[in-house]
């Protein structure tokens, strides 16, 4: 499921590369929202499904509850990784090398907040 | 002496003929006894090495004509090596004058038509049309390449390295299958064989990212081997790469060893003699360009992304790259720089402010690669006018009236990808 939804991020990224060949910091910040997007909703609907249909005592909605309480937060992450690399991208085309290091920063904040989705989600589900 | 082809040389030569490669351009098909074409590299106002690679039984000749007068053709031996190239210093040529060659093997079979222009006399002031390319890797289409050699008549190719990706060789056995494989690319071919070369080398030539100092020296010593057996190349020394050309009192070109010299140690990025030459070169220099041949790049890429691979190029050596730079700044005119390496093209200034702001630096290709630099950022204004991945080669005009360097960025589908003229 990340990787499906790495991958989609990565589409997103390498479509401007397609055009004139390098890319564009506002579509890769884009990508990177695609990314997490994805990755959300593919695990708080297969999680929480897997979770019943382990455990047949509990109900569906009430495990979907559940996760979403439980890993929402980690959205939250996300949303401000993509929000820091769309910054970092804005000072990089108005300087080239002034926003590499924000970049970066909102790239791995957006990468760990998918990682700590997936594990609260998971979490969450078999509460 | 006579060698044995091996079934990958017949596969390659097979291959070549199928698909076309084998015709020359003025004259029937070649034999794929010839599998790598034919180059011509390092020429001067009255001579030129003429080189191929031959499959079959000696003795090889070759004819050399100028193109305009076929029945003043010469015919001069050629030395075959144990590695089957063939190659001769023709000396009897007249300045500014276009010429074909012809190989010619011991069964009268026949190799591709080469063509090649001999540079003006020392003191002529002429425009010149050079081609730069970087970054060809064997396995990938390889269409600039082909596009440029078809489309655009150039007075010579100026290749800055990464010409062969021969990763993973370490025997001299081995760097010479990956320079026959890339070679016998059809794209290769026509290049090669549509003027002459002036090559220099860079990491993929030995492995990624070399440093001389850090390889072991068997190594170094065959990649460096295959290198000179497989470019047109006229060594002012023996196994030694950098050298000047002069092309008329247009330009002088100054071919750097990038790789090679490298002292970790020392922390020089080229020995104090190849400093040193270059320097006194560039200083008594009288040609309007002076075009560096340098394999990776010099500019300052700034930033937290490009700065954590610094060490790879100039940028890494902050002390002699600061010594050049400066000194450029103080002594000369007329400087270009020209490079490759970053799977980029890329046309701009050297520095965005103080020394090397004035400094132009065009990065050429990649010719050949399925991979785009995968920077999240790529140069931008106002240091850069321009940067892409999309595969492309340099079609440089220089015109020494108006001291104007026109660069052209040439992609796979002959779209002109960047159109600009510096004045240096």
């Amino acid at each position: 499921m990340g990787l499906a939804s790495i991958a989609a991020g990565i589409f997103v990224h390498s479509v401007p590369f397609l055009i004139n060949g390098r890319p564009q910091p506002y579509v890769t910040a884009g990508g990177f929202a695609v990314m997490l997007g994805l990755n959300a909703g593919i695990t708080h609907l297969v999680l929480p499904w897997l979770a019943t249909a382990l455990h047949p005592g509990r109900s569906l909605s009430d495990a979907r509850l559940t996760a979403w309480q439980t890993s929402r937060w980690a959205l939250l992450g996300g949303a401000a990784g993509v929000l820091t690399y769309a910054v970092g991208g804005g000072l990089e085309q108005a300087s080239f090398g002034r926003g590499q290091a924000v970049m970066l920063a909102g790239a791995m904040l957006s990468l760990a907040a998918m990682l700590v989705w997936d594990v609260l989600e998971a979490v969450g589900s078999w509460r | 002496m006579t060698i044995r082809p091996s079934r990958r040389d017949i596969l390659l030569a097979l291959a070549a003929t199928a698909t076309g490669c084998g015709l020359p351009r003025e004259a029937g098909p070649a034999s794929p006894l010839f599998p790598l074409g034919v180059a011509c590299g390092d020429v001067s106002v009255n001579s030129a090495d003429l080189w191929s690679a031959f499959l079959g039984p000696g003795p090889l000749t070759v004819r050399v004509w100028p193109r305009d007068d076929e029945t003043s053709a010469q015919t001069f031996d050629a030395t075959l090596d144990d590695a089957g190239i063939g190659t001769t210093l023709v000396r009897t040529l007249s300045a500014d004058t276009a010429y074909a060659y012809q190989f010619s093997g011991g069964d009268g079979v026949l190799s591709d038509v080469g063509l090649f222009r001999t540079p003006p006399t020392a003191d002529t002031l002429k425009p010149l049309t050079f081609g730069v390319a970087s970054c060809a890797r064997q396995t990938e289409p390889l269409a600039p390449l082909a596009v440029v050699a078809e489309r655009y008549p150039l007075d010579a190719l100026l290749y800055l390295g990464d010409t062969v990706y021969a990763d993973g060789a370490k025997t001299l056995a081995d760097y010479r299958g990956k320079w026959r494989e890339a070679l016998a690319r059809r794209p290769q071919r026509l290049i090669r064989g549509a003027t002459s070369v002036i090559a220099t080398w860079d990491d993929h030539e030995v492995i990624n990212d070399a440093s001389g100092d850090r390889l072991d020296p068997s190594m170094l010593g065959a990649a460096r081997t295959a290198f000179f057996e497989y470019q047109p190349v006229r060594p002012d020394a023996p196994t030694r790469l950098w050298r000047s050309l002069r092309w008329g009192k247009t330009a002088e070109l100054f071919v750097l060893d990038c790789r090679g010299e490298r002292n970790h140690a020392t922390r020089e990025y080229m020995s104090r003699e190849q400093m040193d030459w270059l320097k006194a070169g560039l200083a008594s220099s009288d040609a309007t360009f002076k075009l560096i041949l340098n394999s990776v790049p010099i500019s300052s890429y700034p930033g937290a992304l490009f700065g954590a691979f610094s060490d790879d190029r100039w940028e890494g050596w902050p002390s002699q790259r600061d010594e050049l730079i400066n000194f450029v700044d103080a002594n000369t005119s007329g400087v270009l720089w020209l490079t490759g390496d970053f799977h980029m093209g890329v046309a701009g200034r050297v520095a965005r402010t103080g020394p090397g702001s004035t400094q132009v630096e065009i990065a050429a290709g990649p010719a050949g690669s399925n991979l785009a630099n995968p920077a999240l950022s790529y140069p931008s204004p106002p240091q850069f006018d321009f940067a892409s991945s999309i595969n492309n080669m340099v079609v440089l005009d220089l015109d020494p009236a108006t001291r104007a360097a026109r660069v052209r960025f040439i992609a796979s589908n002959e779209r002109v990808l960047f159109d600009h003229t510096y004045v240096v």
